[in-house]
Parts: structure tokens; C-alpha cells; sequence
């Protein structure tokens, strides 16, 4: 919950007793099937479900009062009506496998769109899925989503600079490879969540600068983007993943794993809004139906799993108080031909039905039935009744409240609407109060509301900046707070109820405060502002003990010096062999003598502790030469009167060892004569001497 | 080198000259901005210039299966001409053999197999399981599946210095099936084999022969077409993927789409034979009976031409026909050429490169009766292709990725087998008797890297070899405007680097292979550092490193990086006098091996978390 922006969930937590008590979803109906519960608003939620390969709509649902005319056209794959679900009105029934869906449908969260489609339809699969993932015209080649854009326009900043602290979660999440779909102009906009466990930190050095106008400097810098966002987006999404709960098991199949990622990504307070999975397989010219029982083959086992998963999920998220937060949305490249072919199957055709679920859903059947010509051919096709952007367009405007302006900036053009979430339930502003109460509905984004949804006078909990510039030690009166405001407008009364104490921050104190002479211990900072009743901001401000003084220190024996670098105070005292000094800066250099020093870091306050260390600075041993072949001399400088010379092999184990006087030249001289051709290490050790090389017998 | 059109307009100082209003000035600039990143050479005459080793490395980048030292040594020496000489020579595709011997223990192996009479390492395409083997999933049984997955693996990576296997990729991606799951181990078999028979000959007979390739009549539903109700998948897709190229280029209509399927309805194979018995490497039948012997119209596209329908076997002629109509569009050529401009030089097409290079190559593919080779040999050593913006600016695929990294380091043919006991590293290079046979045995771990190419480095990276997202190949070599960087994602970006360490590094995982803790295979370190050129000096081994790892020239400071990487706590001196013990084999062999190990595998790291070492 930290995570995510604070004052969202202020606007939404404003609403939410508002809505709680409306949640009667079902009543009155038969609940017996039902997997509602009440849910509190909490971020919304947009899953994409891609169906890939083209999915057969007149077999998903099936026009029932054209049924002798779809017997004649497609004899191959026709559904045996008696095993036809009927949907309970408007003459329409659905595939066997989708009693799932017919629930839903009863406890109206399901709508479904007949004949989606598009002008002049492309048969090609990749064509016709880039038109329906670019919402692009069937004549214009667009190379960004929908999705894409529209995310985009929301963060032109992206990806630069993403993920940031407004934004620690990734804006789309995709359970595939990366789509059309979710590419904006320049980037994509997802994060590819196949393996969220799998995550680990894989680039650390992110900051190469790369000349950007070479197709060469373009790919780096993408790469190196990737590589950032792998590290963070990947934390967050494992975080949530490993916290996440599935109660209800998916049954198994790829799209039931992709689901069961998303339910745990949600649960786990992921605060991504989209979502894309996908299955795949919808392509069914061949063997879509057995031959012996059209209600079985590789198309009632797409459905089943669609049907299996959808439900799982819905239950899921009534199981996480969540379903009150989702809109699922179908879409496939095109339907199928109404004339099946000789190999059990049906080709490449134009519009289909759509499906959206959700708690929030205008639900029930939208469009007419689609005609089946009494004697139609391989080349009759469905007319489409709706533009597949109509349905962008109107979940853009009912579900997103994304503004007019945006819309048609994605999606190139106006659409009709259609209504896909009850009136009840849009909320224009996106304040999370629904348009039907919402007495103030252009609240600006991010305010907080009232349960009429308008703003009430608030200020941004950070206008307020609050230091303890003091620490004290227990039993001192010498903590301080320092306050300020960033909005100068008003003026400000604060109450500190544990020190009686109150105080004006306005003009005449430029709106600043330094309290002082504090003790140990938690304040309560109680905000108000004159003429704003009702306003008050609090904060609980804690004076405690300095943390002990840490120390961290590095010895440069060549140079003879100590560096430490300190935390926990502003001023520290060192004491060097006894010679005491006082510095103001976090890190300083000592300097030692040969030998054995000790030194003491200390602060003024006694109950941070000292620091002291002891460090044996070496005279600096020179050899030469190296590689050896006969002497080694060792010259060693100061006043050590003798020295000893250890030698080991590579393996550690000792194989000379001298004891030497340090004659007035101080050059030791060490035979090597003995040693065989190899690599030593050498130990000279004295009085003011440690030190160790490398040497190399020839 | 043409210099004419790099004229560069100072166009703030011209704005303080004269008057120009600020629209223009914007669009001026924001044009030339975007022409900075375009190619500034457009010519297909032969390259002239310097052909050194960053030309040479460019050259194999775009030809070899992943580039390696031992194909640069090949081209020590030789001009641009002879090496395109050698490159385009025809390299070889070995039959697969018996590498699933090890599969089970030796009474296991008898019990399951009895049927399978097959020796290790024979050759068992055409020794079909026997009938007695009773359930499906047997009848594709996953060892023989392996064992066909590692011959073109074999071949890629023990290619010769030969352009052929990356013609075999290209033409996987424009007419892919997914061969295993259709038709067994001898559909899949001939699948692989048409695409390299076919990289050197004509691409018109190609299409001719991949329409009634039993793994492509199974994967598009040819086999399935019946006269009444045509099957439309294949006769879609040949014109739209393999032959004229997408709308609105090529203005192919649906009743064209129509009548090819008629034309072909008739087509299929006999998957009893196929899968059951021995032989028949024909395996395409035609059905008389179940062919529409109408005529068949088509549009304006194809110059309204006519296909006049035939009874009897000579129905089997149309398909000849169709080929025929499909190459004597002008868009086949532009199409082809385009596909191959976007596979070996760069995926993203402009006017200027439409004009000047796919039209001339167009034109070269047309004369020499549709020759794939002909037309490459120009591109390849044009002044286009040498042009500094191409080299090293795509992204590798992972199949390029991971070849370039085996067969650098020469792990499958070369490794060694490796395990920590607990406070000692263990090599088979020093304690042979340490390790079991099948820890040793080649043909075992070719089993189990093919597994790791097909799987875990293979489709979670985005590529399986005969597993294709779909019909129309992997999105990276044709989906505008992202093309390469579909490799790359948050997904896969984290694989890549799993797999430097793993093949670089820590060693490929035996155990789950083959039960035991803790096997890894790694590199064999004397053998690769004995092909530097002068691996005592540290430096010059950096350079040369970091030259065979990196896609082009890496900064300075990732340059030192590595070399500090290499150093560690040692000075120059000792790393030459470690590299001695290692390439002399003196008696400090064995602690100079896993010193040198250590430090090459930290190096290897940092190499992995560049950027410039997934470009090529």
C-alpha cells in the first residue's frame, strides 16, 4: 500500500463508503451460481484478452433463429441444437463449453457485442490483427496500438525516466510477447511478466551515454532502458507476485497460467491498469469440430478453456474484493466464414462477437442477429454492425475517463458510442465517485472529494516540510523541529497538544518555524488552516536518540594516513596518539606515524559512542628485481634495527625464513639460489615493518 | 564513395541572415534530424575501401550462424572477393544419427526400444518405429526429436565458412512449419532437408516443391482441402508470405485467394506411409478424384490470367501453373529482394533503399532464374553494405546469440566436464578417471544442449527453431516499426544473461540430465586461449577479447572494466606467467587453470551486461 500514490487513494477512499452499500449486484435473481461479493473502488483495471487466429463467432454464439440456413452453409461444423446453450432471449445461444459464461450472463456481468467488425475486412491474419491493434482504418498503415498511445499520452515521459516514485509499477503488463498493441510511437509501454519469479538484478551500470543518432547508439540505449527497467519494473513485480494469492486453482492450460499471474499480480498490489494474455490456436480450418460429435474438438476445447479460465478469474477477484475493479475485453482478428469447408473447418472470415465482463458492465446482448443466407456461399460473409473502435472508444470513455481530446488522439477519429458500463457507474472525472452523484464532475485529477465528489480543501500532504534538525541524548532538552510551507496563501495555526505549544506560521514569519529546546520523544503536529474548517493535517514527528556514530576508515600505508568517513553528527573529535582535534565534515584524513597508532573518533554527544581503532602503519619495503634469479634486496627505510624475511610458496607453505640486521645502507640482501622456478610470496615483518609481495623465481 | 548529397546548411546561420519564417526552420531541422540516421551510401557497386578485420567481422556477421574466431581465420589474408568466393560455397547437412542412447540404462533402453534396433550414433530416419509401439505420443517419441533438432544445430555450429546455413534460417522464417508435431521424425526430416537443398538453387522451384512438402500440407491444411469446399490457408499464405508479398503492395484479390485453392485441391500424403514404413521420401500424393477440373480465373493482378482445369494425374500440372503465374509478377522480385535486404542487411526499408538497392537486386534475382545467392553475392560486398551505419546495428536473434557464444568458446566439441566436491574443482581435462563415461561422452552432451537451445535458450528467448509464433516467421524480421527489438525485452534480456554465465561462466548444468550433483560442462581453457594471437600480454588480450565478444568499438571505461576484470590482484607479469603454466602445461597447471577460469569468468560477466554484446 505504501507503493502507491497517496493521494489516489485518498479520492477513492472519499468514495468508497459511498459506494459499499450499493453493491446489490444479483439481488433478486437466482443466486445459486452466483460469485458476487461487495468490493470496495480501488484502482481500475482493463484485461485484454487476445484471441488469436480468428475465432469462429457463429459457433461461439450461435443466431438461433438462422439455424436451417447455418445447417445449410456450414454442414461440417454446425453445433447440434439440442446441445446449444440457450441464452434466454434475443434467440441467441452459446457453445455447449460456455455455461460459464451463461452465469455471468445471469448475474449481468457479462455484455456481449454482436458483429464487431470493420469496413472493407482484410482476410490476412497479421493485417487484420495490426488493424484491430492499431485501430487503424482497413487503408492506413499505423505501427503504434491503440493501448500503446494511449498510455503513452498519458506519460509522454515514457520510457525515459520510468519507473519513478509517482510510478513504481510497470503501466502494462503482458503475459505473451511483446504486441502491437501496447507499442506507443516510440517504445513499448509493457512489461513482459512471463517469469515473474524468475527475476534477478542484471545490469547495474546503467549510465553510458550513447550517441543516439547511429542506428547503433539507438539499439544500446534501448537495451541499456530494458536493462533498468528489467531491475526495477522486475523487483516490484515479484514482490507482488510472491505476496499475491490464487484461491481458486486455474484449470491447466496456458491461458489458466497467464490468468493465474495476473490474479496474483493484482492481489498483490501491483498498481498496473492494463493487462494483455493470449490464446492462441483460434485458427481452426481444419478438425475445429469431431467429426462424429461437432460438440468436441479443437474449438470446444478453445471454449472450454476461455469459459474455464474467465470464470476462475472472476471468482478470484471477488475472492480479492476486486471484481468491482475489472472490465475483461475478447478480441480476435475476425470471425469465420459462414460456409464451412470440407476439412471439418471454417475460413478466414469477417465480424464476430465480443465479449466484456465485469461487475460495472451495461450487461445483455447488444446488435441484431446476424443474417445467413439461405444458400451462401464461400465468398458471403458477415456484415459488421459495429466498428471494433466504437468499443475502444466507449471503454476509453466509460471506463478510462479519458477526455474527448485524448480519445481522438488515439483513435484517430470520433466514434459513437456504445454503452458498455451502466450509466450508474461512469464517472467522468475519474474521482471515483459515479456521474449520478457526482455534484462536481470535472474535479481535476488527483483532488480529493466529498461523497458528492467535490473537491474539498485539501493541500498536498507534501506543501509541508518538517525537519528535526535536533537529536538529543536522554535527559537533554535540546531537540529542534524546523517547519515550513510551500503554499503561502493562507495562514497556518499548529497545536502540539504534548508541549501545550501554539503557533501562527504566516507573512510575518515567512511562513517558517524552528522549535527547540525539545526533549525525547513523539510530537503530534496538528495543522489548520484560518478560514477552512474541517481542514487538519497531522503529523506524528518522533525526537529520538542520535544513532551511535558510525565509522568507517581506510589506512594508506604508503601514504601514512587514516581516511574515516563518519555518520550520526555534524561535528566529530579525533584524538591521534593523544593530539586531539575537532572537524565539521563527515570525512578527513589523519595523519600516522610508523608503528603502532591509536586513534579516537568521538562526537559531543556522550551517548553515541567513540570510535577507536588501532593501526599499524608499515615503513614502505622496496624490492628489486622481480622476477629474481639471485639476490633479493629488500630496502627498508626508519629505524628498525632488524627485520625477518619469511617466504612461502603458492600454496602457503612456509619455505625460508631469515632473521636479518638492517645494515646502514638498509638494504637486507636474501638469497634465492634455493628456491626453484615458481611464484613466492614474501613476508618482511620489524618493529615498524608488515609488508607482503609477489615474487617471481626465474 | 559517393559524397554529393552530405552537403551540410548551417541553418541558424542562415536564419541570421535572411529572413526565414520559424516553421520552416523547425521542419528543416526536424528533417535533418531524422536524416541523420539514415544511410548515406545507396550503391550496389562493389565496396573498395579498406578490408580489414572490423570489415571481415561485418561480413561473417551477416552470414555465419554467429560469428566466431575460427570463421575469421578463415578469411585471414583474403580479399573481399575471395572471401565472398568461399562464403558462398555449399556447406553440408548431415543425416541425423542415434545421440538418445543414453536416454535410459541399458535394460530400459532395451525394454522401450526393443523395437528401435538403431546403434548409437547410426542413422535412424529411415527405420520407422515399429507398429508395436502402441500410443501416439511414442510414434513422435521426443529422443528422435532431440536427435533431429541437434542436425541442423550440428550443422550451424560446425559450419564451414559458408553462407549456406543462414540461408537455411532465411528461408525457415519466410515458409516455416511446424514439422515435429505434424508428421514425425521423417516429415520433419524432410522439411529441414528441402530448406538447405534449396538455398542454392532456384526459389521458384522451392515454392514449387515446399507446396507439396508433407510437413507444409500438414501445417497449412493443403492435405485437407476438399474439391466441394476448398481449403483457403495455403493459397493464401503462398501468395501473401512466400511468393508476391502483404497488400497494398501486391493487389491480389480473395477470389484469387479462391481459385489457387481450387487449383491445388487434390494435393496431399499418405501419413501411414510416411510415418510407418521405410523410405518414400516423395511423399506428396495427388488425388484425381478429389481435384476441381473447372478452370480457374484470376484477376488483373495476375493479368487475368487463365489455368485451364485438367482430369486425370495431369491436374497435378496446375500447380506448376500457379508457381509459374505467382513468379511472373513483377512483385515477386521486389518482394523477395526486400525480404532478403531486411534478413542480412537491415529490416527497416526507405524510399531511397527501395529505389536503389531492392529494385537492382530485384532485377539480378529475375535474370538468374530466381537465384537467392545471386543477388546476395552483389549485396554483400556493395558500398551500401560496408556503410558504417549497418555494421553492428541490429540485434542478435538468439540463435545467433547463442551460436556466436558455443562456438566461440568450442564448448560442445572441446568442453570439459567439471565438479566442485566440495573444496576442490574437479576438470575431466586433469582427472579423467574422476568422471563417469556418459560425463564425458559428446554425443551425450549434444542431447542435452540441444534440450537447452530448444527450450529454456531457445523459446523463452523468442526462438525455437521449427516452432515459429506462425506461418508468417518471428516478428522481428518483419513487424514494422520494432522489428529487432522484439529480442529484447524485460523477459528475455534477463535469459541472455543467464545464459553468459551458464556457458561462459559456471558451465552448462549436466545433473538434470543425468542425476548426479553439481556436473557442469565448461569451455576447455588452454585450447581457446591457445587461439589469441598473444594471450601473455593481458592487453592485447582485452582487445582481442573484447573484439570477438562486443558489436563494434566498446568505450574505454568498459575496455578497462574488463581488463581489471581479467587482472584482479594480479600484476601483468604474473598473468603472463599463469598463461605459461597453462599453454607450456608446466607443473602449476592445474592452479593456473582456476585462477585464469576465475578471472575470464568475471570478465565474461561484465562482457554479458554490456549492450554491445547482443549487437552484430
Amino acid at each position: 500500500m505504501e507503493r502507491r500514490d497517496f493521494l489516489h487513494n485518498l479520492s477513492h477512499l472519499g468514495a468508497a463508503s459511498f459506494f459499499a452499500p450499493d453493491l446489490a449486484f444479483g439481488s433478486g435473481l437466482n443466486n445459486s451460481n452466483s460469485y458476487l461479493s461487495n468490493t470496495l473502488s480501488s484502482g481500475k483495471v482493463l484485461v485484454l484478452v487476445k484471441l488469436n487466429g480468428g475465432n469462429d463467432g457463429l459457433n461461439t454464439i450461435v443466431p438461433l433463429n438462422q439455424l436451417s440456413n447455418l445447417n445449410n452453409a456450414r454442414p461440417h461444423v454446425i453445433l447440434p441444437e439440442n446441445k446449444i446453450i440457450n441464452l434466454g432471449e434475443k434467440d441467441l445461444g452459446l457453445h455447449p463449453e460456455l455455461s460459464g459464461f451463461k452465469s455471468l450472463y445471469n448475474e449481468e456481468r457479462l455484455k456481449i457485442i454482436q458483429n464487431v467488425g470493420y469496413e472493407t475486412p482484410d482476410f490476412s491474419h497479421f493485417r487484420s490483427m495490426d488493424i484491430w491493434e492499431s485501430a487503424s482504418d482497413y487503408n492506413k498503415f499505423v505501427t503504434s496500438g491503440w493501448m500503446g498511445r494511449y498510455i503513452g499520452d498519458q506519460h509522454p515521459e515514457y520510457p525515459q525516466n520510468y519507473p519513478n516514485n509517482q510510478y513504481p509499477d510497470p503501466l502494462s503488463v503482458e503475459l505473451g510477447s511483446p504486441s502491437l498493441l501496447l507499442t506507443a510511437k516510440n517504445s513499448f509501454t509493457s512489461f513482459i511478466a512471463r517469469n515473474p519469479e524468475d527475476f534477478k538484478e542484471i545490469i547495474t551500470d546503467f549510465d553510458n551515454v550513447y550517441d543516439t543518432s547511429s542506428k547503433r547508439g539507438t539499439k544500446l540505449d534501448y537495451i541499456q532502458l530494458v536493462g533498468k527497467q528489467s531491475n526495477l519494473y522486475g523487483a516490484v513485480v515479484k514482490e507482488a507476485y510472491e505476496s499475491g494469492v490464487c484461491k481458486f486453482d486455474y484449470n491447466p492450460s496456458d491461458l489458466g497460467e497467464q490468468f493465474e499471474k495476473v490474479t496474483k499480480l493484482i492481489s498483490g498490489g501491483l498498481n498496473t491498469r492494463i493487462y494483455l494474455v493470449e490464446l492462441g490456436g483460434f485458427d481452426t480450418h481444419d478438425t475445429q469440430v469431431d467429426q462424429s460429435d461437432h460438440t468436441k474438438g479443437a474449438h470446444a476445447i478453445l471454449m472450454k478453456t476461455l469459459n474455464d479460465t474467465i470464470l476462475t478469474f472472476m471468482q478470484n477477484m471477488d475472492d480479492i474484493k476486486r471484481s468491482d475493479d475489472l472490465l475483461v475485453m475478447t478480441y480476435s482478428e475476425f470471425g469465420r466464414t459462414i460456409a464451412s469447408n470440407g476439412s471439418m473447418g471454417t475460413d478466414h472470415g469477417t465480424a464476430a462477437p465480443l465479449f466484456v465482463f465485469g461487475n460495472k458492465v451495461d450487461s445483455g446482448v447488444l446488435g441484431n442477429n446476424p443474417i445467413i443466407p439461405s444458400n451462401a456461399q464461400w465468398q458471403d460473409n458477415l456484415e459488421s454492425e459495429f466498428d471494433f473502435r466504437q468499443v475502444y472508444s466507449s471503454i476509453m470513455n466509460q471506463w478510462l475517463t479519458v477526455n474527448p481530446t485524448t480519445e481522438e488522439e488515439v483513435l484517430f477519429k470520433k466514434f459513437d458510442q456504445l454503452s458498455i458500463i451502466q450509466g450508474k457507474y461512469i464517472d467522468t472525472d475519474g474521482d471515483g465517485v459515479s456521474d449520478d452523484r457526482d455534484l462536481c464532475n470535472t474535479t481535476p485529477i488527483g483532488a480529493m472529494v466529498n461523497t458528492d465528489g467535490c473537491e474539498i480543501f485539501s493541500l498536498p500532504a507534501n506543501n509541508y516540510s518538517i525537519q528535526t534538525n535536533g537529536v538529543s541524548c536522554s535527559g537533554k532538552t535540546n531537540g529542534i523541529i524546523t517547519i515550513g510551507v510551500d503554499n503561502t496563501e493562507h495562514v497556518y495555526n499548529l497545536s502540539i497538544p504534548e508541549t501545550k505549544g501554539l503557533y501562527i506560521l504566516n507573512t510575518e514569519n515567512d511562513h517558517q518555524l524552528v522549535i527547540d529546546e525539545l526533549e525525547i520523544g513523539s510530537y503530534t503536529l496538528n495543522f489548520r488552516v484560518e478560514g477552512q474548517e474541517g481542514y487538519l493535517q497531522t503529523f506524528e514527528i518522533g525526537i529520538t536518540e542520535p544513532p551511535a556514530l558510525s565509522a568507517k576508515s581506510s589506512v594508506n600505508q604508503k601514504g601514512k594516513t587514516m581516511t574515516v568517513n563518519l555518520s550520526g553528527s555534524d561535528l566529530y573529535y579525533s584524538e591521534v596518539n593523544g593530539e586531539r582535534r575537532s572537524y565539521k565534515l563527515d570525512n578527513f584524513t589523519l595523519q600516522l606515524r610508523p608503528g603502532m597508532n591509536t586513534v579516537k573518533i568521538s562526537t559531543p554527544q556522550e551517548c553515541q559512542g567513540v570510535h577507536v581503532e588501532q593501526v599499524f602503519i608499515s615503513e614502505q619495503v622496496k624490492h628489486y628485481p622481480n622476477p629474481v634469479q639471485g639476490e633479493l634486496n629488500l630496502v627498508v627505510p626508519g629505524q628498525d634495527r632488524e627485520t625477518i624475511v619469511a617466504i612461502y610458496n603458492r600454496t602457503g607453505s612456509l619455505i625460508k625464513r631469515y632473521k636479518e640486521q638492517i645494515p646502514f645502507s638498509r638494504i637486507v640482501k636474501v638469497s634465492t639460489l634455493s628456491l626453484k622456478t615458481g611464484f613466492y610470496v614474501v613476508k618482511v615483518n620489524g618493529q615498524t615493518v608488515e609488508q607482503t609481495f609477489k615474487m617471481i623465481k626465474r | 564513395m559517393s559524397q554529393k548529397n552530405t552537403k551540410t546548411i548551417d541553418l541558424v546561420k542562415e536564419f541570421y541572415d535572411q529572413e526565414i519564417d520559424h516553421k520552416a526552420l523547425e521542419n528543416a531541422l526536424t528533417k535533418r534530424k531524422k536524416t541523420a540516421k539514415r544511410f548515406t551510401n545507396f550503391s550496389l557497386e562493389p565496396y573498395t575501401g579498406e578490408f580489414g578485420d572490423i570489415q571481415k567481422k561485418h561480413l561473417l556477421n551477416r552470414t555465419m550462424v554467429g560469428y566466431c574466431h575460427r570463421h575469421h581465420r578463415d578469411l585471414d589474408g583474403l580479399s573481399l572477393n575471395q572471401s565472398i568466393d568461399l562464403i558462398f560455397r555449399e556447406d553440408t547437412y548431415k543425416e541425423p544419427v542415434n545421440i538418445y542412447y543414453w536416454e535410459k540404462n541399458a535394460e530400459q533402453y532395451k525394454e522401450r526400444y526393443e523395437s528401435d534396433d538403431v546403434g548409437p550414433n547410426d542413422p535412424f530416419i529411415n527405420r520407422p518405429y515399429k507398429r508395436l509401439r502402441p500410443t501416439f505420443e511414442e510414434q513422435f517419441g521426443w529422443e528422435r526429436s532431440t536427435a533431429i533438432n541437434w542436425s541442423y544445430l550440428d550443422g550451424m555450429y560446425n559450419q564451414n565458412t559458408s553462407i549456406h546455413w543462414r540461408i537455411f534460417l532465411f528461408l525457415h522464417n519466410l515458409a516455416p512449419t511446424k514439422s515435429f508435431e505434424l508428421l514425425g521424425h521423417k516429415g520433419a526430416y524432410n522439411y529441414l532437408k528441402l530448406l538447405f537443398n534449396s538455398c542454392f538453387t532456384s526459389y521458384k522451384d522451392f515454392i514449387y516443391n515446399i507446396t507439396i512438402d508433407g510437413s507444409m500440407l500438414s501445417y497449412l491444411n493443403l492435405y485437407l482441402s476438399q474439391k466441394e469446399t476448398p481449403d483457403e490457408n495455403y493459397a493464401r499464405e503462398v501468395q501473401e508470405l512466400f511468393t508476391v508479398g502483404k497488400r497494398p503492395f501486391a493487389k491480389f484479390t480473395e477470389s484469387d485467394v479462391r481459385e489457387i485453392a481450387r487449383a491445388l485441391v487434390g494435393w496431399s500424403h499418405d501419413y501411414e506411409k510416411i510415418v510407418y514404413e521405410e523410405g518414400h521420401e516423395n511423399i506428396a500424393t495427388f488425388a484425381p478424384w478429389n481435384h476441381d477440373v473447372g478452370d480457374k480465373f484470376f484477376s488483373s493482378f495476375y493479368g487475368n490470367r487463365v489455368i485451364r482445369g485438367k482430369e486425370g494425374q495431369s491436374g497435378a500440372n496446375e500447380l506448376q501453373e500457379v508457381v509459374d503465374m505467382l513468379f511472373d509478377t513483377e512483385e515477386n522480385s521486389i518482394y523477395i529482394a526486400r525480404r532478403l535486404y531486411q534478413f542480412f542487411v537491415y529490416p527497416a526499408l526507405t524510399d531511397e533503399i527501395e529505389e536503389n538497392i531492392i529494385k537492382p537486386l530485384a532485377k539480378v534475382y529475375e535474370d538468374n532464374n530466381y537465384s537467392l545467392t545471386e543477388p546476395l553475392k552483389v549485396l554483400l560486398k556493395s558500398q551500401h553494405f560496408f556503410e558504417n551505419q549497418i555494421q553492428n546495428s541490429l540485434i542478435k536473434s538468439p540463435i545467433e546469440y547463442s551460436m556466436s557464444i558455443l562456438k566461440e568458446v568450442d564448448l560442445i566439441n572441446e568442453g570439459v566436464a567439471h565438479h566442485w566436491d566440495g573444496s576442490n574443482s574437479k576438470y575431466s581435462l586433469f582427472d579423467p578417471e574422476y568422471f563417469g563415461e556418459k560425463e564425458k561422452d559428446n554425443s551425450f552432451f549434444k542431447y542435452a544442449i540441444t534440450g537447452y537451445l530448444g527450450g529454456y535458450y531457445g523459446r523463452d528467448l523468442g526462438l525455437s527453431i521449427t516452432e515459429p509464433p506462425s506461418v508468417s516467421g518471428w516478428p522481428a524480421f518483419y513487424q514494422e516499426p520494432v522489428y529487432d527489438l522484439f529480442w529484447i525485452n524485460t523477459s528475455t534480456l534477463t535469459r541472455r544473461i543467464n545464459l553468459v554465465n551458464d556457458f561462459l561462466r559456471w558451465g552448462a548444468w549436466l545433473n538434470i540430465f543425468i542425476g548426479d550433483n553439481g556436473i557442469q560442462r565448461r569451455f576447455n581453457l588452454i585450447n581457446y586461449l591457445k587461439t589469441f594471437e598473444n594471450p601473455r600480454s593481458i592487453s592485447e588480450f582485452t582487445n582481442e577479447l573484447v573484439f570477438r565478444f562486443l558489436g563494434g568499438e566498446a568505450s574505454e571505461n568498459t575496455k578497462n572494466k574488463i581488463f581489471q576484470a581479467l587482472l584482479g590482484d594480479l600484476n601483468e607479469d604474473h598473468w603472463s606467467e599463469e598463461i605459461n603454466n597453462l599453454i607450456n602445461s608446466t607443473s602449476s597447471v592445474e592452479q593456473s587453470y582456476s585462477s585464469i577460469e576465475w578471472r575470464l569468468g568475471n570478465a565474461f560477466e561484465i562482457m554479458g551486461q554490456t549492450g554491445e554484446f547482443h549487437l552484430f
